[in-house]
């Protein structure tokens, strides 16, 4: 199967959304639905206020403003940076980087930011023109992932790509015919899988996303009542798992359940499906890939490759994906075992990645904000033993810090990291004993295991 | 939905000490180990002040450890938390808060 951006004829341009009529339902708002017309009025409202030269930073919690931020920004030629966390340092590492940054928010309004709270009124009447068509080599987003550097690392998208990323998606996930679904999702919108499966993949299979974003398991049940079936859940095993466990709530009929960020178990995978009637397929991808593999897992331990990727062993031992829309060949953090036609198994994570309730950081991105802080000496984020378990594990550190206080080291690491990655528990120690390249031995790190283990138990 | 309104006919029929009679002090306690043991925090439920915020601040719980504890709230006094029910950060502002909002809303 070709890509959708090699078909593409140079300068045409791929269409915004595919839904083919004006009255077409795009959106739920607070339980009305938002046609296509409307949300094309919110965009060329919005469109209107953007500055001529910016980059617009999109920190808009809900599904449908992020939607009119996305597509006002990309009417306009102007690149969307979602960042992986939205502390003040990270900000401030953006702004760096990138002086003229401008945001959207429909939350709170940024600090020494220029930019704008959604939504906005619509001044804009509803609109019958044609769906606007966007280059398919713009680049219209850049995603940052936490780097080892200690600074934040971009990965630019073209739309192109991510038409084709999420079509091959659609098609593997049993959703190429999913006009009139509903797609309700517990998932960041600035993240690869929240921004693939629950704005592109609406937008491209003339679905209808939902505004609002449930946090508890009641929220769930209720936002996928409040609107009509065809339904489909994007979430991850950690709400999932609380979700079906929650008592004494109801969980309505679903069509598909989507999961990826974490490996769910068969166990939960079954369960779910036996209770909702769903098909629950994972998907497997990274904010460098985007959306490459998945697998029905309440059936098959094996991943599954999407059409014309390619996953090798490189000269280091490490898989390295290429073809489609993902080139150049990019390396993958995971341990993964080949078999044969494209399938593979996962074997664990490699030795920088760490990822809470789903949410990633890179260790050595952690270690590098936490001895950036005045009065640490030095400090280690413990690697976390392999896990098998359900539970969320987190992260133990340890310090060299005299003068500090755990309560100022946490207030500290605020400033910088997802609260998720904060220390728990965070040891105080004399000394860490590193060997002349700078690094930890096995034998201390084992010591300084002990050390925390002796800690909790007291 | 249905579930929940049975089993609170259920309680009101049935000839037992209504939830509401349990004194505050034991529920906050009783709350406090719930929040201690479902986080697996290292501290004693008394450790927990009842007026020290909970969430961000004080006993510095995130999102992750909000959800925890409302699986672990579901499954001993029989209700689910909602985002539109009342204000979450209101809920969460305090452990003597967060007791109140389960007496009220208890079934179990």
């Amino acid at each position: 199967m070709t890509s959708v951006e090699s078909r593409s004829r140079p300068g045409a341009g791929l269409p915004l959304l595919a839904h083919d009529h004006a009255q077409a339902v795009v959106a739920w708002r607070a339980g009305e639905a938002v046609t296509r017309a409307n949300f094309l009025a919110d965009v060329f409202t919005l469109a209107g206020q953007l500055p001529t030269s910016a980059v617009i930073l999109n920190t808009c919690s809900q599904y449908y403003n992020f939607a009119v931020g996305l597509a006002a920004a990309m009417l306009c030629g102007l690149e969307t940076v979602l960042p992986p966390v939205m502390t003040p340092e990270m900000l401030k590492s953006l702004q760096r980087l990138e002086p003229r940054l401008w945001y959207l928010s429909d939350q709170a309004a940024l600090a020494g930011m220029a930019g704008l709270m959604l939504p906005l009124a619509r001044t804009h009447g509803p609109s019958d023109e044609r769906v606007p068509m966007i280059a398919a080599k713009q680049t219209v987003l850049r995603l940052f992932t936490s780097g080892s550097s200690g600074q934040p690392v971009a990965h630019a998208k073209r739309w192109g790509q991510l038409l084709s990323s999420c079509r091959q998606g659609a098609e593997r996930l049993g959703l190429a015919a999913a006009e009139h679904y509903q797609f309700v999702a517990t998932v960041p919108a600035q993240h690869m899988y929240g921004l693939e499966l629950a704005i592109i993949t609406p937008w491209q299979q003339q679905a209808a996303l939902i505004n609002e974003k449930p946090f508890y398991p009641a929220d769930i049940s209720a936002s996928l009542q409040a609107v009509p079936a065809p339904r489909v859940l994007v979430s991850t095993p950690y709400h999932l798992k609380n979700w079906l466990d929650s008592a004494a709530l109801s969980l309505p009929e679903l069509t598909h359940v989507l999961s990826a960020t974490a490996p769910l178990s068969r166990a939960l995978a079954q369960r779910l499906e036996a209770q909702t009637g769903a098909v629950l397929q994972e998907i497997y991808g990274s904010t460098e890939t985007g959306q490459i593999a998945s697998r029905r897992t309440a059936c098959e331990d094996r991943w599954l490759l999407y059409p014309g990727l390619s996953l090798q062993v490189t000269a280091e031992g490490r898989p390295a994906l290429s073809g489609g829309h993902v080139a150049p060949a990019v390396a993958l953090d995971d341990q993964v075992e080949l078999v044969q036609d494209r399938y593979f198994y996962l074997r664990g994570r490699g030795q920088d990645q760490v990822k809470i309730a789903g949410k990633r950081s890179s260790l050595a991105w952690l270690n590098s904000q936490l001895l950036a802080i005045d009065g640490v000496k030095d400090g280690l984020y413990l690697p976390p033993a392999p896990s098998q378990s359900d539970e969320v594990q987190r992260l133990a550190a340890v310090v060299v810090a005299p003068d500090l206080t755990t309560q100022a080291i946490m207030q500290a690491l605020r400033a910088r990291i997802d609260p998720l990655f904060l220390p728990r528990p965070l040891i105080h120690v004399p000394a860490i004993v590193r060997n002349a390249t700078g690094k930890i031995t096995q034998s201390a790190l084992a010591a300084l295991r002990q050390h925390c283990l002796k800690d909790t138990d007291a | 939905m249905e579930r929940f309104f049975l089993s609170k006919k259920i309680m009101e029929n049935t000839n037992i000490v209504p939830p509401s009679a349990i004194p505050e002090a034991d529920l906050l306690r009783e709350v406090a180990t719930l929040i201690v043991s479902a986080l697996s925090l290292e501290l004693a439920p008394e450790e927990i002040a009842p007026d020290a915020p909970l969430y961000g601040e004080g006993l510095g719980l995130d999102s992750v450890d909000i959800l925890e504890i409302a699986l672990a709230v579901s499954k001993r006094f029989g209700f689910n938390l909602r985002s539109d029910n009342a204000d979450n950060a209101h809920i969460f502002s305090s452990l003597k808060n967060l007791s109140h909002y389960i007496a009220q809303h208890r079934t179990l």
